[in-house]
């Protein structure tokens, strides 16, 4: 049985780690192989902060808050082993700052001590009169997906690295099933008018005196279109722009200018930090995550592909509950080729 | 009296502090500071410097209060400027861990610090061997930049600062009006206090920037700090020890410990491990003396034996130790009028 994964940001890499799990003990002929142009530390996965936070509100998609406290859970569980440093993974705390008081989110009671902010923090940041503060999690990149490429390298899981034109391509030879994570690209796979670019710039600079993730929100100018300052291991990302449709990775002036200056606004001492990069990156937005399964024709075969794709700016948030909800869907796919391929008396 | 020459001895975070404070209260003072040792050589730079307060068993709490909330307010401000990475100063979240729940659960500083409160269960399921926890955010002065901040605000007042080791306070009778003593553990030979003895404290700088949260046990031994550049791990209380000398069995015994709160400190490097005795009394000695020689008086504000917590209510004690520098010149003053008459 041979699965082809397009992509190897956090949503290929993850989903691939979590079907690989699962299943190569029961079909012991599984074999994975992952195709992507991009591999870390060039995927947007990598460019991301690693904030766990979903966005202020579900909008009744409660499938998805489900997702999310799926992934929560399941690194929180990680956070007293030792591999949490090799992973990328640290507790951190801190602010959602507001100008107006704004209904709870709907992961608070998933993140841990959320409560609201006092008068005497709100003085913190001047122009801000409402806000939570919670104990959330960071989940780098830039060390979470070596890690997830070290399992799956342990596990015999191929790479190759190449641009994938079509599902058909790699569906030739024997592969079953095609898991598309291929993000902002996934239109060049298949048409998707839903999915879109959600364009963001981040500044990085080294400021290790900040503890904690400071998000500021402006509700007319919507997600991440406010300042917000990240603290990582080695660096700090200011960031604050989300521009829906804007496909450029490149860095614009006007945009640094914006992320620099409303961030030494609400931290006065990031004026004194060096900036070590800049980088752009495309959010793949979607009204909701396209994770369901489709049946392909290939060539004179029919093949399943698996879409999971679409997670915008809070791919690394959600990965894990994607992961396992993809594995599901692969358990199905299998269930049903072993019922046609197998004669009765046999079971998994 | 024009302009009464202060000496400060000592150069730690009370003696700096303690100065600034008399340059605030009183600019027509001259003001020089006294020290055998500098930052980063001082007993403040061993500290992690966190602004958790230590309970003396013979200062009245409201005064333990004042004094925490003064230098809370006065740090608060810092942090929140453009000085805040020069000064050394940043805010810190993170949670107080207790295997027996504490006799009292709001400590007396509850309010001063932010966002204090019970941890919740799900917090708490993190430390198995802990069944009380608080959770808070409070500041932190990392030593050297806090100290080299203050030095060069007191630079910039006009302070003279000299390297001289002070033996007898009375050797600086003759050049200056008034001293203040601000000698920590040194006050136990400069002023042969003998209520002043020393906790010895040994502590580890690791290389850790993944931690961003601390973490404290109840008991006071056992805390991760992080700062800047580096995690603080420790510690020990050994009363009546005064070796500086970093013992190896103590430093795996402290690694340990901090790893079982904090698993993930299993990958830190240790960079260094330094050792620092707490110049520790009942009460923090701030108080007037005159001392008298041969017919001659000699004024002398002491400011010293803050024992674990100098950080926490050093602004505090200065402020109140520069109050009676200012008592201090009116005396002079009003004792040189009535000489006159």
């Amino acid at each position: 049985m041979r699965v082809a994964v397009i992509g190897a940001g956090v949503i290929g890499l993850s989903s691939a780690l979590c079907i690989h799990e699962q299943f190569h003990g029961l079909v012991p002929s599984l074999e994975l192989e992952v195709y992507a142009d991009h591999f870390t530390p060039h995927t947007t996965s990598d460019g991301a902060a690693g904030l766990w936070q979903p966005y202020l509100s579900d909008h009744g998609n409660l499938q998805e808050t489900l997702w999310n406290k799926e992934t929560f859970d399941y690194l929180l569980g990680h956070m007293h082993s030792a591999a949490a440093k090799e992973m990328g993974l640290f507790l951190i705390s801190g602010y959602n700052l507001f100008t107006e008081p704004v209904p709870d989110p709907s992961w608070k009671n998933i993140v841990l001590g959320f409560r609201n902010l006092t008068p005497k923090e709100l003085e913190l940041f001047p122009g801000y009169s409402y806000g939570w503060f919670n104990t959330a999690l960071m989940l780098e990149g830039r060390s979470y997906l070596p890690w997830l490429t070290n399992r799956l390298t342990q596990r015999g899981v191929k790479f190759f690295h190449k641009k994938v034109e079509s599902f058909q391509e790699v569906s030739g030879d024997g592969v079953d099933v095609v898991l598309n994570c291929s993000g902002m690209r996934s239109g060049d796979l298949q048409p998707d008018p839903e999915l879109q670019p959600g364009r963001g710039q981040i500044i990085k600079v080294l400021a290790p005196w900040v503890k904690h993730f400071i998000i500021t929100h402006n509700l007319k100018s919507g997600i991440y279109n406010s300042p917000y300052i990240i603290p990582g291991t080695e660096f700090t990302v200011l960031g604050g722009i989300y521009q829906h449709g804007n496909w450029s990775e490149e860095n614009s002036a006007k945009d640094h200018k914006s992320v620099w200056d409303s961030c030494c606004r609400l931290l006065p001492a990031l004026q004194k930090a060096k900036i070590v990069d800049e980088w752009s990156g495309l959010r793949p937005a979607r009204p909701s995550v396209r994770l369901e399964r489709e049946s392909i024709r290939l060539g004179n075969l029919q093949g399943e592909v698996i879409h999971n794709y679409g997670h915008g700016g809070f791919g690394i948030t959600i990965h894990w509950g994607c992961a396992m909800a993809a594995a599901r869907l692969f358990g199905n796919i299998l269930q049903e080729k072993q019922q046609l391929a197998t004669p009765p008396g046999s079971r998994l | 009296m024009a302009s009464p020459k202060v000496a400060v001895v000592g150069a730690g975070v009370i003696g700096l502090s303690t100065a600034l404070c008399i340059t605030e209260t009183c600019p027509s003072c001259s003001v020089t500071v006294l020290s055998d040792q500098f930052s980063p050589n001082t007993t403040s730079d061993v500290a992690a410097g966190m602004l958790i307060p230590h309970t003396y068993p013979d200062t009245p709490i409201h005064r333990q209060k004042q004094w925490f909330k003064e230098t809370f307010t006065y740090l608060f401000a810092i942090s929140n400027s453009a000085e805040a990475s020069e000064a050394g100063i940043h805010l810190v979240s993170g949670w107080q861990v207790f295997k027996s729940t504490p006799n009292e659960e709001l400590p007396f500083w509850s309010d001063v610090v932010l966002g204090f409160r019970a941890m919740s269960e799900a917090e708490l399921s993190k430390f198995p061997q802990h069944r009380f926890g608080q959770a808070f955010t409070t500041l932190k002065c990392d030593c050297p930049p806090y100290l080299l901040w203050l030095e060069k605000r007191l630079k910039a007042a006009g302070t003279q600062i000299y390297t001289r080791k002070v033996a007898d306070l009375w050797e600086l009778h003759s050049d200056y009006d008034i001293v203040v003593n601000c000698a920590g553990m040194g006050a136990h030979q400069l002023v042969r206090d003998k209520q002043l003895f020393p906790v010895r404290g040994q502590v580890l700088k690791v290389h850790a920037p993944w931690v961003k949260q601390f973490i404290r046990d109840g008991d006071g031994l056992t805390y991760i700090y992080p700062g800047i550049h580096r995690v603080t791990l420790g510690g020990t209380r050994e009363k009546g020890s005064w070796s500086l000398s970093p013992d190896a069995g103590t430093t795996r015994d402290i690694f340990d410990r901090c790893c079982s709160l904090e698993p993930s400190l299993q990958g830190a490097r240790v960079m260094e491990v330094k050792v620092g005795l707490r110049p520790s009394r009942q009460c923090v000695r701030v108080q007037r003396e005159v001392l008298s020689q041969g017919g001659v008086e000699l004024p002398v504000v002491h400011n010293y034996g803050h024992g674990p917590g100098g950080f926490s209510v050093h602004r505090g004690t200065a402020n109140e130790a520069a109050h009676l520098v200012g008592e201090c010149i009116s005396a002079l003053q009003g004792s040189s009028s009535r000489a006159k008459l």
